[in-house]
């Protein structure tokens, strides 16, 4: 644990120092919502509403992209050499991709936070009469986005591959899920197909407590979730390897 | 020319023998836009616009019947609102004991309107909106974001050897910078093949694709190319590819979002619908959508508007790199 906390601590700082990943979680996020929301402001009585579906979708959205953060804190060119000498240091191997993880964790989420009180203050975006409960349960959601892309990051060996990969996996399943519209909206074979999305079981408890003040799915996201990390954490340990460094 | 020839020929091939350790990134990445293009087709063919409502009743007899333009279900309870702001009803209708019935939506009061005279009547045909997008607009518009994104990750072969120093040796070698350069947007062209058979099969299929196959060639050629000078540019300004790569992409989900992609630009105000008009994804889909009624040359200015774009920003990216890179050429 004193070898692991001074490098989380240089990767969380470093997360901090790289203007392009807050302006992708913070503005680009924020950007997108107000875009999103003013675009189908005529599908609501009050823009306000649409506002709300897609803060809550895009949040989610980006808790997912959180993989992107971990693929370029864990693989990013600079950062390789630091890491090979992590690797032969008392710390060791798996100290290197835990740190990223959890870095990329701790960073997504204070963006994601501040982002979420914007939405509230500023567009009039209700997160139900215990925002807190959405607060925690935005956690699981962000490190199992950040495990994703260090999983993918140990298993595809690349950062620019890994980043392409679940890039395109994030988006894809944001789509099915009904980040950028509706699928109950088109009805049939979308809205099932949408279900098997794993963006959509996060959208629809995030919505449940937004809007309906419903806690009841809080457990099982929370729950399934980190099992899901869990299998990830254990993925990342099997397939790290030291020579992906030289 | 002979130079030309050369470099463009071992480049491209270099290329391709460079692609084979990214091919599961180009499979998602074609995957992905072939999924998006099946899914445009899809909803252009199915499509109904229906008030889906809730009839919130113990006895299902008092219920109206689903019709055209209605869909009823019949629930015990009010379901919750989150199924509002989802849009999975449109209203919930709740019928009071002096006969009337109290309408429950998100939507406008005109939706109210309609929705309590198809409970009246079900057979009414009120015409809640139906979409005008054609097919071909539709299909174009759900591959736009992907076909970009395509492109851009396609430029690896050109960020690369720009970060891990090739661009200089291939600079200062006796070879065709420009055959160097024209190498990675053929290759990066070869990226829309796929989509261009999978558009074959759908016509072979008997759907309605709405552009022949050489104009769908045209326009994805035109966006690719709008991708790889967006691409070329980012990875020519931006030291490092990541950022880069970061940058190029949320600025194409933003901007395609914007113009029109997943057929989502539905708003109109005049400041935003000017800005609109500076992008030339938007000024693409203004002459696909005049294209597909037949009148090309009526946007004839906006095509040339995207290609001037495109030349724009190839001009650019090729001065900024013979200043950085050849400097003595």
């Amino acid at each position: 644990m004193r070898d692991f906390l001074p490098i989380f601590e240089m990767d969380v700082r470093n997360l901090f120092r790289n203007p392009v990943l807050i302006g992708y979680n913070t503005v680009f996020a924020g950007g997108l919502i107000l875009i999103m929301g003013w675009l189908m402001g005529d599908s609501y009585a009050r823009v306000s509403d649409a506002y709300q579906y897609y803060a809550i979708t895009l949040l989610v959205y980006g808790t997912f992209s959180g993989a992107m953060t971990a693929t370029n804190c864990f693989m990013e060119r600079d950062i390789k050499k630091p890491n090979l000498r992590i690797i032969y240091s008392p710390a060791g191997g798996s100290s290197v991709w835990l740190s990223k993880m959890l870095a990329s964790f701790v960073f997504d989420y204070a963006l994601h936070i501040v982002l979420l009180i914007l939405c509230g203050t500023l567009l009039g975006v209700t997160f139900g009469s215990n925002p807190l409960a959405f607060i925690v349960l935005m956690a699981p959601a962000e490190l199992l986005g950040t495990a994703l892309g260090t999983f993918g990051c140990c298993v595809l060996h690349s950062e620019e591959l890994a980043s392409t990969v679940l890039s395109l996996v994030v988006s894809l399943l944001c789509v099915l899920g009904g980040t950028f519209f509706s699928p109950d909206a088109l009805g049939g074979p979308v809205a099932t197909i949408s279900l098997l999305s794993p963006v959509r079981w996060f959208d629809d408890a995030f919505f449940a407590m937004a809007c309906d003040n419903d806690l009841s799915s809080f457990w099982p996201v929370f729950l399934g979730c980190s099992v899901a990390i869990a299998v990830l954490v254990i993925g990342c340990k099997h397939f790290f390897r030291t020579e992906d460094y030289l | 020319m002979k130079t030309f020839a050369r470099t463009f020929r071992a480049v491209l091939t270099n290329d391709l023998v460079r692609a084979k350790a990214q091919s599961v990134g180009i499979v998602i990445y074609m995957l992905a836009t072939l999924v998006s293009m099946a899914l445009g087709l899809y909803l252009n063919e199915t499509q109904q616009v229906k008030a889906r409502i809730v009839y919130v009743a113990q006895d299902a007899v008092q219920a109206p019947s689903s019709s055209a333009e209605l869909d009823v279900t019949v629930e015990a309870t009010q379901p919750p609102e989150s199924l509002l702001v989802k849009q999975r009803y449109d209203a919930y209708v709740i019928p009071q004991p002096d006969g009337s019935i109290n309408v429950v939506t998100l939507h406008s009061d005109d939706f109210k309107a309609a929705v309590t005279a198809l409970v009246a009547d079900p057979s009414l045909s009120i015409g809640l909106g139906q979409t005008t997008t054609g097919p071909g607009c539709q299909i174009i518009g759900f591959m736009m974001m992907f076909l970009l994104m395509n492109a851009f990750g396609s430029l690896f072969v050109f960020s690369q050897d720009k970060e891990e120093g090739q661009l200089v040796r291939v600079s200062v070698a006796p070879t065709s910078f420009p055959g160097y350069l024209f190498a990675h947007c053929v290759y990066c062209l070869l990226g829309i093949i796929p989509e261009f058979l999978l558009l074959a099969v759908f016509q072979a299929l008997g759907h309605n694709i709405g552009f022949t196959l050489p104009e769908y060639l045209a326009l994805m050629v035109m966006l690719d190319l709008l991708g790889i000078a967006c691409a070329l540019l980012l990875h020519t300004l931006i030291g490092k590819r990541d950022n880069a790569n970061m940058l190029g992409n949320s600025l194409i989900m933003l901007t395609s979002l914007l113009a029109g992609s997943f057929s989502l630009a539905v708003r109109h105000a005049p400041v935003v619908d000017a800005l609109r008009d500076l992008l030339p994804q938007k000024r693409l889909m203004d002459f696909a959508s005049a294209l597909e009624a037949g009148v090309p040359a009526n946007q004839a200015a906006s095509l040339l508007y995207a290609l001037g774009f495109v030349a724009v920003l190839f001009v650019v990216s090729c001065a900024i790199l013979r200043r950085r890179y050849v400097r003595g050429a």
